[in-house]
């Protein structure tokens, strides 16, 4: 039986001939070069800084009306979210970056730049990173987290330079030269008549030069208009009825310097936009072109604009006041005039109304109909309780789903930038880490262990308690890991074994008030200090009531004071 | 106007609404970009030097560097400045001649590209177009030229080490040892006495220096002319291989040349093409491919009155180069045949100039207007360019109508009759 053999096609014959015969030799290519610099550098740089201009306005608006916090020092977070949206959106417009999910980068990018901006406004505005009973509190009601103005307004600024950048970003990747399209447009002529059907697809990048400068105008009404609002006396709000009597004042200095970046930065731009659109003409048309050319026209167009605004600083600045009059009261004509059509159009349309109503007054006068009676609405029951396990759970759930997206969405915005973990070396520094911290927690324990045995033995109760037997001394450190409520029976007990070493021990059967009393006839001068310290040991020992920090400090001055008086009673050897 | 602008409107009208006194500063800088882009590019070409250097003669398969120099005059910068010369395709070797460069302040930029001329012509480098603008886009691109320039390649030549061309007339350093008519005006330098020299000749003075008798060499008193009639009429060729045949007509006129030019030798060219440098000016057309100048009659006009002008008979390089040029231009026509143009073409010649009639074949017509330019005193030549395989015939002819027919169809034809009569080897330098 004969088994047939499988056809193998090879590259071979008069197809490959014909695909060799077609193929054109290698010409010389287009010299045509674009400044890396100029991409890298100074243009994410300036999208940046214009982007951040009108955030920067916002901050100076919110300032105004909350001046005790430091809300201008957030523009550096701008930039930075800014700048990174800059840059983001070039790199996904790269033909490398095809394969990226852009909208799960981009929910990525963004709750990253949420967690960030959390951080941030903890430094800002708080004492630092939250304490253990904040992070209590945030564990037991996970919004609380994340329902705090000044988060919720630095993360809209933040987001708000992002955005910008990102869409300012993504207008000049276009405007740009693709890389398709300078490989293609650099080949001999021969070459391109060959690979024909390559032919990248033109840019409208007329369009896109006239939507930059559009979005650059409709961004320039609002700095405009935050410029005008940071102008207005806040205190006359309440006083004033009519918006344009406010006295106004002068331009804070952030937001001139918002405004300056803004239109003279976005000149600057409107510059970069004209090279690159150029650039494209000129790759097209196959012009040859070198680097220094990018270079020489950023220095051009920036030469220019800096001679020409600083020019404009000694020319005068005349007063808007009378334009603006000018201005309202032709607004007031327009409105009176359209108030006018619209009373024409409601007279026109009541009168056709009216032919179907002639004979109204002939009919039955309108019975009002009887005002229904309400029912007394039944008072709400309270919520019901909700069980604390079911809670826990839940948060445990969303603090859970939270950082594992946060983990997540780090990992992902890594990865995809190239960053790869290795697992390898994570996994042994994870081992490593595991295995101090399990030495840790095994020290930790023991010292625990021994801590609690002597606690327990000399705060079993107050009754089996040794007389004369009090804590050891604690350091600093240990005494404010301990809790509050232990703390105090720290205070108490310390002061009962010194005034033990002082020559007035206390008896077995004595109760604590029993032996305050004893210890304020031998030091009647203590008298306060040990009344307080005893009230506060009994609350400690037997109250049911939380025992707060600022207690804790009341008994340990206290505490400290009665430490003196005893020192100073106390024979000396 | 663009909706931009409309929008810009809209931002002064809500600063000025709102009370916005910074709003002031913003238009002046605005303004100030505006008025900037629009008076920078208006006067950006006027300050900008253009120049084009090069060698305005080639030699077939020769390179020419071209080198296109702008200069900006002004002591502003130019941040942009295209400029696209405009060469011809087949003209061009694989290099751009299109770039895009900036200009510092009373600054110069170069560029160099290279032509190659791989068929005789008259042909046109440029014109240069210049473009420049503003930076931001808010002005006009502005856009100047410099005018183009030409660039002449000649035909090819063919290395003819010797050409033995008959005549009855002394023919120099030659094979023809004739001494007469030699013009004791024009003394050429000495030599030993031989015998049978006249005694009149004997340079006194130098045998008494020298104590040997030498005598004084003289120039021929009648210059050994040699006037080229290349016919060009297209009814005289085959119609199938015309052009063929006709570029080869124009080869062998020009190697000849060059090659008597070599030999110092006088030479002259007629021709009954035409030359389409005749054409006005403003009329011309060059061949957007090739770029070479195109020959176009116009309506009713007839080709005759393009002929191109009679070159006389002269030595040297500068009037080689301007046979050369006249051969690299000339064109084929139904013009004037050769049996009745090469009568008229011999009025203003010399008696005994040697006429190296350039056609195609030696049918009887041609062989009574050479026989005719005989009797006239001239020395005419037939040179045949077609194959014949009955050129036989026509050698018997002219031999009998006094001259002689020559059938060059290759190269190697021309070499063949290039060899010596007599006694030298191919080759030798006389």
């Amino acid at each position: 039986m004969s088994r047939r053999r499988p056809r193998v096609i090879r590259n071979k014959g008069v197809i490959a001939a014909a695909r060799v015969q077609r193929t054109p030799p290698p010409g010389a290519r287009l010299p045509f070069q674009v400044d890396p610099w100029t991409r890298r550098l100074v243009r994410p740089l300036l999208i940046a800084g214009v982007a951040t201009a009108p955030a920067l306005g916002m901050l100076v608006i919110v300032s105004i009306a909350q001046p005790d916090q430091p809300w201008l020092t957030l523009v550096w977070l701008c930039f930075f979210a800014a700048l990174e949206g800059a840059y983001t959106a070039a790199w996904l417009h790269h033909p490398d970056s095809r394969a990226v999910d852009r909208g799960t980068y981009r929910v990525a990018e963004v709750f990253l730049l949420l967690v960030l901006a959390r951080i941030v406004s903890w430094v800002v505005f708080g004492v630092g990173l939250p304490s253990p009973d904040e992070m209590r509190v945030f564990l037991g009601a996970p919004l609380s987290f994340v329902m705090v103005g000044n988060f919720l307004t630095t993360a809209f600024v933040t987001l708000f330079a992002w955005y910008v950048a990102v869409v300012m970003g993504r207008l000049f990747a276009q405007l740009d030269v693709g890389v398709e399209e300078v490989q293609f447009y650099t080949l001999s002529p021969a070459e391109r008549q060959a690979q024909a059907d390559n032919r990248p697809i033109s840019t409208p990048r007329g369009v896109l030069q006239t939507q930059y400068m559009n979005r650059w105008i409709g961004l320039g009404m609002l700095m405009v208009f935050l410029a005008a609002l940071s102008t207005f006396e806040v205190g006359q709000f309440a006083s004033v009825a009519n918006v344009p009597d406010i006295a106004r004042l002068g331009l804070r200095p952030a937001m001139l310097f918002a405004l300056l970046l803004y239109f003279l930065g976005g000149l600057w731009l409107l510059s970069h936009a004209r090279l690159l659109r150029l650039n494209a003409q000129w790759l097209a048309d196959g012009f040859g072109k070198e680097a220094d050319l990018e270079r020489s026209w950023q220095r051009s167009a920036l030469l220019v604009v800096l001679l020409i605004a600083f020019a404009a600083a000694f020319l005068p600045i005349g007063s808007t006041l009378g334009i603006s009059r000018i201005l309202q009261l032709l607004l007031n004509i327009l409105f009176y005039i359209a108030g006018l059509i619209f009373a024409a159009i409601g007279f026109l349309f009541a009168s056709f109304l009216s032919l179907f109503v002639r004979n109204a007054e002939q009919l039955p006068p309108v019975t009002p109909e009887p005002v229904p009676t309400f029912a007394p609405t039944p008072v709400p029951t309270p919520p019901a309780q909700t069980n604390p396990a079911f809670a826990f759970v839940f948060t445990s759930i969303f603090w859970a789903i939270l950082i594992a997206l946060a983990i997540g969405a780090l990992l992902f915005f890594l990865r995809e930038r190239g960053y790869r973990l290795d697992l390898s070396r994570v996994q042994h520094s994870v081992s490593a880490l595991g295995q101090q911290a399990r030495a840790l927690w095994r020290r930790l324990r023991r010292r625990a262990k021994a801590l609690s045995h002597n606690l327990r033995e000399r705060l079993r109760s107050p009754d089996d308690a040794a007389p004369t037997a009090g804590p050891p001394p604690l350091g600093l450190g240990r005494r404010r890991g301990l809790s509050p409520r232990e703390q105090v029976r720290y205070y108490y007990l310390a002061a009962v074994r010194r005034a033990g070493q002082s020559g007035v021990p206390r008896a077995d059967n004595a109760t604590p008030l029993e032996y305050a009393r004893e210890l304020k006839q031998h030091w009647p001068e203590a008298e306060s200090e040990l009344e307080q310290l005893t009230d506060a040991f009994l609350e400690a020992r037997y109250s049911p009531r939380p025992i707060d920090h600022p207690m804790v400090a009341r008994v340990k001055a206290e505490w400290k004071r009665l430490r003196e008086r005893l020192r100073r009673a106390a024979p000396r050897p | 106007m663009p909706p931009y602008l409309w929008l810009a409107l809209l931002l002064l009208a809500i600063a000025f609404l709102l009370r916005v006194d910074f709003v002031f500063y913003i238009l002046y800088v605005l303004a100030g970009v505006f008025l900037w882009s629009r008076w920078h590019a208006a006067r950006a070409l006027t300050h900008l030097v253009a120049s084009r250097a090069y060698r305005r003669r080639a030699f077939l398969g020769e390179q020419v560097e071209v080198t296109v120099t702008l200069e900006n005059k002004s002591r502003l910068a130019l941040p942009w400045v295209q400029f696209q010369e405009s060469v011809p395709p087949e003209l061009r070797l694989e290099e751009s001649t299109q770039h895009v460069v900036s200009l510092a302040g009373r600054g110069q930029r170069s560029h160099v590209y290279h032509v190659k001329g791989l068929q005789r012509g008259y042909y046109r480098l440029g014109p240069l177009r210049l473009t420049s603008g503003d930076l931001f886009g808010l002005a006009k691109s502005r856009v100047g030229y410099l005018p183009s320039d030409f660039l002449t390649v000649y035909p090819r030549i063919v290395p003819v080490s010797r050409l033995g061309l008959p005549s009855r007339l002394p023919f120099g350093a030659i094979a023809s040892q004739q001494r007469l008519f030699e013009d004791p005006a024009r003394p050429m330098g000495t030599r030993d006495f031989r015998s049978g020299d006249p005694l009149r000749q004997i340079n006194w003075k130098a045998s008494a220096h020298t104590q040997k008798l030498l005598v004084r060499t003289f120039q021929p008193a009648i210059s050994l002319e040699t006037m080229i009639l290349l016919d060009l009429h297209a009814s005289d060729y085959e119609r199938r291989d015309r052009l063929y045949w006709t570029e080869w007509a124009i080869v062998t006129a020009a190697s000849i040349a060059t090659h008597l030019v070599n030999q110092r030798q006088a030479v002259g060219l007629m021709s009954n093409g035409v030359d389409p440098l005749r054409i006005q000016e403003d009329a011309r057309e060059f061949d957007e491919v090739t770029g070479r100048l195109l020959f176009q009659t116009l309506v009713g006009e007839s080709a005759r009155s393009y002929l191109p002008t009679p070159i006389p008979p002269g030595d040297g390089r500068s009037h080689l180069m301007k046979v050369l040029e006249q051969l690299a231009r000339l064109d084929t026509r139904d013009t004037i045949p050769l049996s009745e143009w090469a009568s008229t073409a011999g009025v203003r010649l010399s008696w005994g100039v040697t006429i190296l009639a350039i056609t195609g074949q030696g049918d009887e017509p041609r062989c009574n207007a050479l026989h005719r330019l005989a009797r006239a005193g001239f020395n005419p030549i037939l040179i045949a360019v077609e194959p014949d395989a009955n050129f036989g015939l026509v050698r018997e002819r002219a031999r009998r109508l006094g001259f002689r027919a020559y059938n060059l169809t290759s190269r190697a034809d021309l070499d063949r009759i290039a060899r010596p009569e007599v006694g030298r080897p191919a080759g030798a330098t006389p």
